[in-house]
């Protein structure tokens, strides 16, 4: 049983489009969240990610379509009667009330008696780790603080759903990387269904339990990171998560190949035109294993140094650009040719993934 | 299909209730101003327009002649000069207020601010009892035996500018002091580091910069010249007619309705086309704000 | 001191001396009139000479022993409460509605209520004295409430929409996210933040109706004359020193609603 208990419930979106004029900012968005999910909507800025999160919350109302939380149909009822938690992008505590007041404010409009209001925040605040700062002013606290008090804040009454709106995106990188943890563990204790908006694909990818792609109002792709990482669903998602190269393929028979050389692909079905390449899946050719590998020569254009890993460029013998990710080991290092010396390089089969172009 | 279609009608149903009754809470006060202010002029507008229960324009004909052409001309000519003055003593204040640190500024803004906040009426009174004959500033200057004779300086035209321009220098260093004070200090930085003397720089970085709030803070003072009433009325002392002492007289005095309207339309297009080009330069609710 | 730098382009103190003292002569030009008018309420002749020959409170005397100066300033304080209790709940309302309706002709709405500082007031005057003779309403203290409303109104609702826009919105929806009604929400989070513009447009309101002048010569009179119609007509006439004891108490009490707004400001 955890400190402060909180329900778990499915959401729904049916069909959900939402128009500003003849501004299309969600097309027709279908999604199913289960209880007790960590879900995250990742997208480029204006892909439509806060808005589904703001038509979730009832701050913006959709144009047609329904929200469903459990079996309830959420879509006309008012914020208010939601009882949905939100941390806001820039936190949004109220500053004019210290840290306590802050906490009991949702408590308070629930009319919960006073004494029991003092023990939910204080078991609020323990949760984030900050009840020493019950009696602070608002303006007092660090960014990281005013983060987990929103978080407190957001949790204190057992809200059904937990939303938040690019929480991190003020703090600096150590603090975020560390916030991350602190939210994922917060809500494994919970358990609560959490919707998270973020631009920042590295943050969805470690957060998440699924990652829901999102461009211009659309869906792209809903997958669990690992799978959106390696086997996008198409070029747009391989060239928005991590770093890639999209080299056009052509289709052979059954198979595809890459400048008039058959593929080996390995167990995922692939489909479409571009081969994606990851810096880090290419390797060097060793001896033997050409059974496992598709290779590609070329020559070592440029090679920058990174610290813990270095970038190589290369032109492939038809002209198209790739880039190496190497450690900086030792061995590795040393197996790199001068430059402007030829290179071949190896990529796993089933690393070998072919995506078709994005829809616009 | 249906099904998404009646939500579709429903959802924006909601949205306009909701719409409807945010944007309701501006209509007290819209009822408010179209009852009072836009209904009147609207009724003036027709006055001007209507002689025996026909329309006619004869209204406007009769300013057609050299008593209402010396009112119009006077009236822009105290407007101009009073615009100017108060544009070449407001500038080196507001310029140096937004140099001063913050503490000394604030100060300085007191200085502006407390005059700005007096009653007009009191403040023409002060000028009448400062420059009348036997005021303050003849007797003072006649004690140091500058003057033999006191001056004229009240009841005339100087009395009226002396008075008008008191009146109207916050109006121009309130917006002034608000945009020099967002000139960026790297400007006049960077003037200098390529050997720009102070003089220099601040005609050819800082002064152009600064033009929006000139002419916002000119324009400003100009319209409100244009229809002012208690100062010329009272510091005037009947020699100086404006446009606006001129409308009281019709419709106070003569009970011309028509006279009285077709000049206030006359001032009122002035004013609302001079506020127009105004309200392309800046925000005009901020000025009104006080700094 | 006077050698050290003073700006950006590293002119000294005293090369520009002479902005200092121009600086210093704008300023006392503006605030001498002003304070000039309270020594001599203090004068015992009828003649305002400055310095004042002799001390005496006669004016003061003469203005609160006269039923009709009294009468008149007691019209005016009324309407100028009445004035504020009006205009600052419309103006209050009608900048958060047209702040947050967020529609495309909000601003032009916004624009529509500030016309009363454009428009010459002198129009004004004269259009609504015609408004009230049809509804039998010149001389009474509703219809001064009411056209000093329209004045007072654009202050209170410029005031307010700058206290919103250096406000963040976020909160009203955080309030809500946690189960507050929008009404709820506006009382119990915006409303504490924006109290000091608030406080701004109600002083402004009250000033506002308190000073004016021209609107009072058109629709006040009789039993509701103002104490500013009241002056206006005594400064036309003669010079009656009772208004320099007036004029110092009006002086008085701007300067005291002053320090109210720079207090009330201040802590931000």
């Amino acid at each position: 049983m955890s400190a402060v208990s909180a329900k778990s419930e499915p959401i729904r979106f049916e069909g959900v489009s939402k128009r500003f004029g003849t501004f299309t900012a969600l097309d027709d968005v279908s999604l199913e969240i289960g209880s007790g999910e960590f879900l995250t909507l990742l997208g480029p800025s204006g892909s439509g990610k806060t808005t589904l999160l703001m038509v979730l919350a009832g701050f913006t109302r959709a144009t047609s379509g329904r929200v469903l939380v459990g079996n309830e149909d959420m879509t006309r009822v008012p914020p208010h009667k939601r009882d949905f938690g939100m941390v806001f992008q820039n936190y949004a505590l109220f500053p004019h009330m210290d840290v306590f007041g802050n906490v009991a404010y949702p408590l308070k409009l629930r009319g919960v008696a006073k004494a029991e209001i003092g023990t939910r925040v204080r078991r609020a605040l323990d949760l984030v780790q900050l009840s020493h700062l019950a009696d602070r002013g608002v303006d007092q606290l660090s960014g990281g603080q005013k983060q987990r008090i929103a978080l407190a804040r957001a949790i204190v009454f057992e809200p059904r759903v937990l939303l938040m709106d690019e929480p991190l995106s003020a703090l600096d990188k150590n603090l975020r990387e560390q916030m991350q943890i602190e939210i994922r563990n917060l809500h494994e204790t919970l358990g609560i269904t959490t919707v998270y908006v973020t631009h920042d694909q590295r943050e969805a990818l470690t957060m998440s339990d699924r990652v829901v792609v999102i461009d211009a109002g659309r869906v792209v792709q809903v997958d669990t990171p690992r799978a959106i990482y390696e086997r996008p669903a198409d070029s747009f998602v391989a060239d928005f998560i991590g770093e890639s190269t999209l080299l056009p393929v052509e289709r052979n028979g059954r198979g595809f190949s890459f400048a008039g050389m058959p593929l080996r692909l390995g167990e995922a079905a692939a489909n479409g035109d571009f081969l994606v390449v990851r810096p880090e899946k290419l390797g060097f050719h060793d001896p033997g294993t050409e059974e496992e590998v598709n290779l590609f020569d070329g020559s070592l254009q440029q090679v920058v140094y990174q610290g813990e890993t270095l970038l190589a460029q290369i032109r492939l013998a038809n002209g198209l650009p790739v880039t190496l990710r190497l450690s900086t080991r030792r061995e590795m290092m040393a197996r790199l040719p001068e430059i402007g010396a030829p290179i071949t390089l190896a990529l796993h089969r089933d690393d070998t993934v072919i995506v078709p172009e994005h829809r616009k | 299909m249906t099904l998404a279609l009646d939500n579709a009608r429903e959802l924006r149903a909601d949205e306009r209730r909701e719409r409807f009754s945010i944007l309701g809470l501006s209509f007290p006060a819209l009822i408010l101003v179209t009852l009072l202010v836009f209904l009147p002029v609207g009724w003036l507008f027709w006055l001007s327009v209507i002689d025996g229960g026909e329309l006619s324009l004869i209204h406007y004909r009769r300013l057609a002649d050299a008593t209402h052409f010396r009112i119009f001309y006077v009236t822009f000519e105290i407007s101009i000069l009073v615009t100017v003055l108060a544009l070449l003593l407001g500038y080196p204040l507001a310029y140096l207020m937004s140099q001063l640190p913050p503490r000394w500024a604030g100060i300085c803004l007191i200085f502006v601010l407390i005059p700005f906040w007096t009653s007009l009426l009191v403040r023409t009174y002060a000028w009448l009892v400062l420059l009348q004959r036997r005021g303050v500033i003849n007797q003072t200057l006649q004690d140091l035996g500058l003057i033999d004779a006191p001056l004229r300086l009240v009841h005339n035209y100087t009395g009226t500018v002396i008075g008008m321009l008191h009146i109207m220098l916050p109006f121009m260093i309130l917006p002034l002091y608000a945009a020099l004070r967002t000139v960026d200090p790297n400007y006049m930085r960077a003037a200098s580091n390529l050997g720009a003397g102070p003089v220099r720089a601040f005609w050819t970085v800082f002064f152009p910069l600064s033009l929006p709030g000139v002419f916002a803070g000119s324009l400003l003072v100009f319209i409100l010249s244009l229809g002012f009433y208690v100062t010329p009325a009272l510091l005037g002392g009947g020699r100086v007619m404006m446009v606006s002492m001129k409308i009281q007289q019709n419709a106070g005095l003569y009970f011309d309705w028509g006279a009285a309207s077709a000049l206030g339309v006359v001032l009122l297009v002035v004013t609302l086309f001079i506020f127009w080009v105004l309200s392309r330069f800046m925000r005009v609710e901020r000025v009104f704000g006080g700094g | 001191m006077l050698l050290r730098p003073a700006s950006e382009t590293q002119i000294t103190h005293l090369g520009r001396l002479w902005l200092y003292v121009v600086a210093g002569l704008v300023m006392m030009f503006l605030i001498l009139p002003v304070f000039v008018v309270i020594p001599m309420s203090f004068s015992d002749s009828r003649f305002l000479r400055f310095p004042p020959e002799g001390f005496s409170l006669r004016w003061y005397a003469s203005y609160l022993g006269s039923p009709e100066w009294m009468r008149a300033t007691w019209v005016s304080f009324q309407v100028a409460v009445l004035t504020t209790l009006v205009a600052t709940p419309l103006g209050i309302a009608a900048a958060y509605g047209l702040h947050v309706s967020g529609v495309r002709f909000a601003r032009l709405l916004s624009l529509a209520l500030i016309t009363p500082l454009i428009i010459p007031i002198i129009i004004l005057g004269v259009g609504i004295f015609y408004l009230y003779v049809l509804l039998g309403i010149v001389n009474t203290i509703p219809g001064l409430v009411l056209a000093h409303s329209i004045l007072a109104l654009p202050f209170v609702l410029v005031t307010v929409s700058s206290g919103l826009q250096q406000y963040d919105m976020n909160q009203e929806l955080a309030a809500r996210s946690m189960g507050a009604s929008r009404l709820t929400a506006f009382r119990t989070v915006t409303l504490p933040q924006i109290r000091g513009s608030i406080v701004a447009g109600a002083l402004f309101a009250f000033i506002t109706s308190l000073d004016e002048v021209i609107i009072a010569l058109f629709i006040s009179g009789g039993q509701n004359t103002t104490l500013t119609r009241r002056m206006f007509t005594g400064l036309r006439d003669e010079i009656d020193p009772t208004i320099a004891a007036i004029s110092s108490l009006l002086i008085i009490l701007s300067v005291v609603l002053l320090m109210i707004l720079v207090l009330t400001n201040r802590k931000k």
